[in-house]
């Protein structure tokens, strides 16, 4: 009797967890279809799937090699980018922390346009150029901001301002060197291929089963500091193991696609809503609720004006502005007591 | 089972702690009392590793405080801090089983029947058994100030360090806090550390009273013995008539 009764709560939790990511997947799914069909060259599905896996077709080869990789990076990149954020903000205890707003893209993208503009023989360990970047980004923005706590403002703050630098230094850099040919910005979502889906997976994989592992960590740190050091845990290394973990996935997605504001804030932000705060739901809800909203983002924006295209990041920008003002004014949902 | 010893303690150049020494007696209840700025937050940082000493020694049964692996002491001490922060959905149960995380990983999925067990012990102790599903965002202050005090019990500690565990809690709360507080020392045999603003309660629930004056001991011992106007006046500065009302020993603070 005991034992039905106890984590019953929790129990009931992860069950509405479970469900809840079982409906994205299927969303999911709806969604790869919907995109594989849409663009300028018209297939019907009966002539996708015979050109997939019965026979040659010119036309599904094109958007075998187009259409598919970039269906599959928005959805890696989504994934690694909403965990990537959930981490952020749960190490900084701000749910207003975003890699993209606060700078760490912003390191990690920097290093990664600096090393393919002069290395470009490097371009498979780029992600580990941009993770470096990123992390001297994050460190510099703990730094700056610890005194004697984290104030969820200052943070912002002093990553917005990082940000800036990083991004000005990206525009310097990538000026001088336009001259050779080498374009050092990084083009979003277009024009991707099979090898950088490769890339993209290795890290994105790596990154997500470290953030599952850490989810544990993530609710232990939702209390003060000195409670968890009470408990004989020491709060400073799992802050810095689940930091690595959300700068590792953060720059591998910047590497390929480049900054993605927003989508880090509000995927997250929208989980918790709909799940509740414990990580080990979140994680994995966080990883395809951001793999759908990116995807979506992009099939829109090859949509709404074509030929033209607008990029994911504009449109996460566009939604997304408006939606970090709503959460910076209703402030702190994190209670103190 | 404490004993402090000449303890120097300084925030860059402002000097908290000059040489303060003082035992806690094990199996008492021990107020740390005194002014604003007088070192007694520091002191209880310092007792609960939360803080290095710049000077003196503080022993644990005699061991060096600085020695004892803070997982260690995490089976040995446990502190309810004034500042308690938990996410609004997270379950009583939930909370109170984190006390268990000095004996296992966190990364374990379920607690074994002897961790659950001691889950039990606190929840029936801080009578929050009933209340174990609920969300801690739905808690009254009291029952919330509760369910932090049996993550502390779940440590299974015989030493309990209380960080001014009444503040900001209606009267009727406090005083609820304080029975329980009594309760784990008379029944449980705890030995309890706390820090208390009302000088009234401090004397009604206290065994022992150490009252620290610009960071040294000024009085020490029972409420009875060292608490008359003289003494609150070298405490605090102000002279308060000290009286009895139904056998208590009573400050009007007012």
């Amino acid at each position: 009797m005991r034992a039905i009764h106890r984590e019953k709560a929790d129990h009931r939790d992860i069950f509405r967890g479970a469900v809840g990511c079982a409906v994205l997947a299927a969303m999911i799914f709806v969604l790869i279809l919907v995109s594989m069909k849409l663009g300028s060259i018209s297939l019907t599905y009966r002539e996708l799937f015979s050109g997939l896996f019965l026979e040659y077709d010119e036309r599904v080869a094109t958007i075998y090699d187009l259409r598919f990789p970039r269906i599959i990076v928005a959805l890696l990149g989504g994934a690694a980018l909403s965990c990537s954020g959930l981490l952020f903000q749960a190490v900084l205890k701000n749910p207003l922390a975003d890699p993209g707003i606060i700078g760490i893209s912003g390191g990690a993208s920097l290093a990664a346009s600096v090393v393919t503009a002069l290395f470009p023989a490097l371009y498979f360990s780029v992600p580990v150029f941009a993770f470096l970047g990123g992390m001297l980004a994050f460190l510099l923005i703990y730094s700056l901001a610890w005194k004697g706590g984290l104030d969820p403002v200052r943070i912002i703050l002093i990553g917005i301002a990082v940000a800036a630098v990083f991004t000005g230094v990206g525009e310097v850099i990538s000026g001088m060197t336009d001259r050779t040919g080498v374009s050092v910005s990084v083009s979003g979502l277009s024009q991707l291929v099979w090898s950088d889906v490769r890339m993209m997976a290795v890290y994105s994989a790596v990154g997500i089963a470290a953030a599952l592992v850490l989810s544990p960590a993530c609710n232990l740190i939702a209390l003060e500091d000195r409670t968890v050091r009470g408990l004989g845990v020491n709060a400073d290394r799992l802050r810095f193991l689940i930091s690595v973990a959300a700068v590792l996935l953060v720059s591998g997605v910047t590497a390929v696609v480049g900054v993605i504001s927003f989508l880090a804030l509000i995927v997250p932000h929208m989980a918790r809503r709909i799940t509740g705060s414990d990580h080990r739901i979140l994680v994995p809800f966080c990883v395809l609720l951001g793999g759908f909203v990116l995807l979506l983002a992009d099939t829109l924006g090859r949509c709404i004006a074509p030929p033209n295209e607008i990029a994911a990041s504009v449109i996460m920008s566009i939604a997304g502005g408006p939606f970090f003002i709503i959460l910076l004014k209703r402030g702190d949902r994190h209670a103190e007591y | 089972m404490l004993s402090i010893e000449n303890l120097t303690f300084s925030y860059g150049e402002h000097e908290v702690l000059r040489g303060l020494s003082a035992e806690i007696r094990s199996g008492a209840v021990t107020t740390l009392m005194g002014a604003n700025g007088c070192g007694k937050t520091t002191l209880l940082s310092l007792l609960t590793k939360n803080l290095k000493p710049d000077g003196g020694s503080i022993s644990l049964d005699g061991e060096d405080l600085g020695k004892i692996p803070l997982k260690d002491f995490a089976k040995r001490a446990a502190i309810v801090h004034q500042k308690n922060a938990a996410p609004d959905d997270l379950t009583v149960e939930k909370l109170v089983s984190y006390g268990r995380l000095p004996y296992h990983s966190i990364f374990r999925v379920s607690l074994d029947e002897k961790n659950q067990k001691q889950v039990e012990r606190a929840m029936h102790l801080t009578g929050l058994t009933e209340l174990r599903d609920r969300r801690i965002g739905t808690l009254s202050g009291g029952q919330r100030q509760r369910a932090f005090i049996a993550m502390a019990l779940a440590q299974n500690t015989k030493l309990l360090f209380l960080d001014e565990p009444t503040t900001s809690l209606d009267v009727r709360y406090q005083v609820e806090i304080l029975r329980l507080v009594e309760r784990l020392n008379r029944e449980q045999g705890m030995t309890i550390v706390m820090v208390l603003h009302d000088i009234n309660q401090a004397l009604a629930y206290s065994d022992e009273i150490i009252g620290l004056k610009d960071g040294r001991v000024a009085v020490q011992g029972a409420p009875e013995d060292v608490i008359d106007s003289e003494s609150l006046q070298t405490l605090y500065g102000i002279r308060l008539p000290v009286f009895r009302a139904e056998g208590r020993l009573c400050v009007m603070a007012v």
